[in-house]
């Protein structure tokens, strides 16, 4: 689901090597330089942002608070890592990633076409990554004028291929942002109250995703009357007795985001938001039940649509039904009807279900792991 | 903080003067990308004229008379989109519909075109859009941002709000500190107070340790005994930045400590004074520069170790941008900027001191009112 992105990563950022070993990356690396071989290529160019960082901090655990990062990964050899900061944040930056060097930048087009020369690459064959999707087209325009002689080839199918199957170490960060949003989920049950503003409820929230060390926190919510109509960031609405909140969390930790969302009632619901509230955690149900390693995403939208009826599937899809998720907050496979996709046998799904319905709304989601085709959902209290 | 603006009439102005700006620059039409990556530093030129803060991609068309079409998406944020005051039309579509629809929107326009957002947007959407499009873009890159450089009423409003959000949240650090916590810990804390007081978003960085390099993003270490606090505090309200630079020491701090910080509000005090309309940014540099290099650290007012003294603050990072002590615009009556005489110094480490002001008539008036000194607890 589409959030707000905010100004700057909202959390605290460093590296917990104990969580995510050194040794998995230098196995990354050497599978990311075996793919560079067999496709060709001298080298590979990774680009990132604070929105989309998942490529780059597959390689580097690397995540830029804001503006944007560069890698390096040459067919063999070290890797560099151009990042957008001054060179007194150097120390503190080099605590997220494993590599050993890093270059900082004001503009990246002359550092990038610096660091081309230096490296001896200017007549090489170098795959791209991240750049059509994020590199604005200004940065681009200047690169590519300062190496002319460089051949550019589109990688992202490449290496989507080797982020595709998630590394066992990941588990234990996917299940540690999972347990974030749970608990952010339990502290909702005492935040959101009668006579407060949903910014209030939320802050409260947000505090605890932050306690339990969220590097990043995305919140959309839908109240009282606008339940009815579409999930928002928070805003000042005063919560009522007898509001329904739908809640929308997504944390992340340790470079690695997790998703949960469920529909609160502020006192007793109507039969009528009951209704839905189950409509809403039964599609969701049925929609686990189908993911399993090898299994065609299609058949996951196909259980909420089963569950769901035309009418109410027809709603939820506006909203999307959810995607892969990791080091990024939505990756492949996009959870839809026409998917030819299937599911990874080691990957993670973020789920959701959004219903409006009669002025009424109600929404249930979670995060699902798979790992050796078996799925879990993750995050008990949520 | 004035309830009485009439937003309405404050977006009409700012569209009335980008339509003149485009006139006068010879556009017909003008087309602006903004890629919802919200930055501190840069304006979102589409909230500007819309006063909408969007969750992903959008282009505003703006015709050189009449009212604006917004296209945006998702097309379930539509509702929160036309709750606006501005007279804009708004077409919701689906993210993946949104550049073709602004290509035919904006195709519709006659006359020439300019063009805003290839900074932001990516190379994909860029060919895309074109593609579509059709025609030749002119450069439109400055317009809004021209026009933006100075606050109209009803975001001045907005900037002393979230400057008296700044304020609460330096209090909130005063309050919640103590040690053993985690660095992001307390940074929880302060967003949270902020939050509740209505931030939609801060650009927060807090970081502690008995000789700090400069300022970075909390991590896990835990507060000690004699740590140095610094604290880049910057709520954004309804779409509008204030910031506030602070340094808190947990612990009596030392002579040296007091004597350097004393030095810093010093060299606050004198780019204040010369923080005036019709003088040039840079004077606010060389003023504070002067200060601190007349105790010895001229070096030190460097890059690596400093390059900045305050930036264009507001909605992202406007006129006159980076404060630095070579060239720099005149300022201007009701321009909006952080000072902040930060520095680096061997003794002490990294310390932090700065307010949002406005430029007024008679000079800089300070929005943040947490009072000038160098905080501190018994540890």
């Amino acid at each position: 689901m589409q959030t707000v992105h905010p100004v700057l990563k909202h959390g605290g950022l460093f590296s917990d090597w104990d969580l995510l070993p050194r040794p998995m990356f230098e196995d990354r690396y050497a599978r990311i330089q075996a793919a560079i071989a067999a496709a060709g290529d001298d080298a590979w160019l990774i680009y990132g942002d604070a929105q989309r960082y998942g490529d780059v901090a597959y390689v580097s655990h690397f995540v830029p608070r804001l503006r944007s990062v560069l890698v390096l990964v040459p067919k063999s050899g070290k890797p560099d890592l151009l990042a957008s900061i001054g060179s007194r944040d150097i120390p503190a930056s080099k605590i997220l990633t494993w590599f050993e060097e890093m270059r900082p930048y004001t503009r990246l087009p002359g550092e990038a076409v610096k660091l081309i020369n230096d490296r001896g690459l200017t007549a090489a064959r170098i795959g791209l990554i991240g750049t059509r999707a994020s590199l604005p087209i200004a940065e681009w325009n200047a690169i590519a004028a300062g190496v002319p002689g460089v051949t550019w080839i589109e990688r992202d199918a490449e290496y989507a291929a080797l982020r595709a199957t998630k590394d066992a170490a990941e588990d234990v960060a996917l299940r540690r942002a999972a347990d974030a949003v749970a608990a952010a989920m339990h502290e909702a049950e005492h935040a959101l109250a009668a006579g407060r503003t949903v910014r209030e409820a939320t802050a409260q929230i947000d505090r605890a995703m932050r306690f339990a060390a969220a590097e990043d926190i995305r919140i959309m919510v839908a109240a009282g009357s606008a339940a009815g109509v579409a999930l928002r960031p928070p805003d000042e609405r005063i919560l009522r007795e007898g509001d329904t909140v739908l809640l929308y969390l997504q944390c992340e930790v340790q470079r690695y985001w997790s998703q949960a969302s469920r529909t609160f009632v502020l006192g007793r619901a109507s039969d009528a938001q009951a209704a839905l509230t189950g409509h809403a955690e039964a599609a969701l149900a049925a929609m686990i039940a189908h993911v399993r390693g090898g299994a065609p995403v299609a058949a996951v939208a196909g259980a909420a649509k089963a569950a769901l009826g035309d009418e109410l599937f027809a709603v939820a899809q506006e909203y999307g039904l959810g995607s892969g998720i990791g080091l990024d907050a939505h990756e492949p496979p996009k959870i839809a009807l026409d998917s030819p996709e299937t599911i990874p046998a080691d990957g993670a799904l973020s789920l959701h279900v959004v219903l409006h319905e009669d002025g009424d709304g109600a929404i249930a989601g979670c995060t699902v792991l798979v790992r050796n085709g078996v799925a879990t959902r993750l995050g008990a209290a949520a | 903080m004035n309830v009485t603006i009439d937003l309405a009439a404050d977006l009409e102005l700012r569209l009335g003067r980008v339509q003149t700006a485009m006139r006068e620059a010879g556009l017909d039409g003008l087309v602006i990308y903004y890629g919802g990556q919200h930055n501190m530093l840069r304006m979102d030129q589409i909230m500007y004229l819309t006063d909408y803060r969007s969750l992903g991609p959008a282009v505003l068309v703006v015709p050189r008379s009449g009212a604006p079409e917004l296209i945006m998406a998702p097309a379930w944020d539509a509702e929160r989109a036309g709750e606006t005051s501005a007279d804009v039309r708004i077409t919701a579509v689906t993210p993946d519909q949104l550049l073709r629809t602004a290509a035919g929107t904006a195709k519709a326009l006659p006359g020439r075109i300019g063009f805003a957002g290839r900074p932001v947007m990516p190379i994909a959407a860029y060919d895309e859009f074109t593609h579509a499009f059709g025609a030749e873009l002119l450069d439109g890159e400055t317009i809004v941002t021209t026009v933006g450089a100075t606050r109209t009423p009803a975001e001045l409003d907005r900037i002393e709000h979230a400057a008296a959000i700044a304020d609460q949240g330096f209090a909130a650090l005063c309050e919640t500190v103590r040690v053993g916590m985690r660095e992001y810990e307390l940074a929880a804390e302060v967003e949270a107070a902020m939050h509740a007081a209505g931030a939609e978003d801060n650009f927060g960085l807090i970081a502690a340790g008995s000789h700090n390099i400069a300022i970075r993003p909390p991590t896990d270490r835990r507060l000690e005994v004699g740590d140095v606090i610094i604290g880049e505090i910057t709520p954004c309200y309804r779409g509008y930045l204030a910031q506030l630079c602070r340094t808190f020491i947990l612990g009596e701090p030392t002579d040296v400590q007091r004597s350097t910080y004393d030095m810093l509000l010093n060299a606050l005090d004198e780019g204040m004074k010369v923080a005036k309309p019709g003088l040039p940014s840079a004077g606010i540099a060389r003023a504070i520069n002067g200060v601190i290099g007349a105790a010895g650290l001229e070096e030190y007012c460097k890059p690596p170790y400093m390059r900045t003294r305050g930036h264009g603050l507001g909605l992202g990072g406007v006129v006159p941008y980076d404060v630095t002590d070579g060239d720099g615009p005149i300022l201007e009556r009701n321009m909006t900027m952080v000072i902040h005489p930060n520095q680096y110094v061997p003794a002490t480490g990294y310390m932090m001191c700065g307010d949002t002001v406005v430029i007024e008539e008679t000079g800089a008036r300070a929005l943040t009112k947490t009072p000038l000194k160098l905080y501190w607890k018994e540890a």
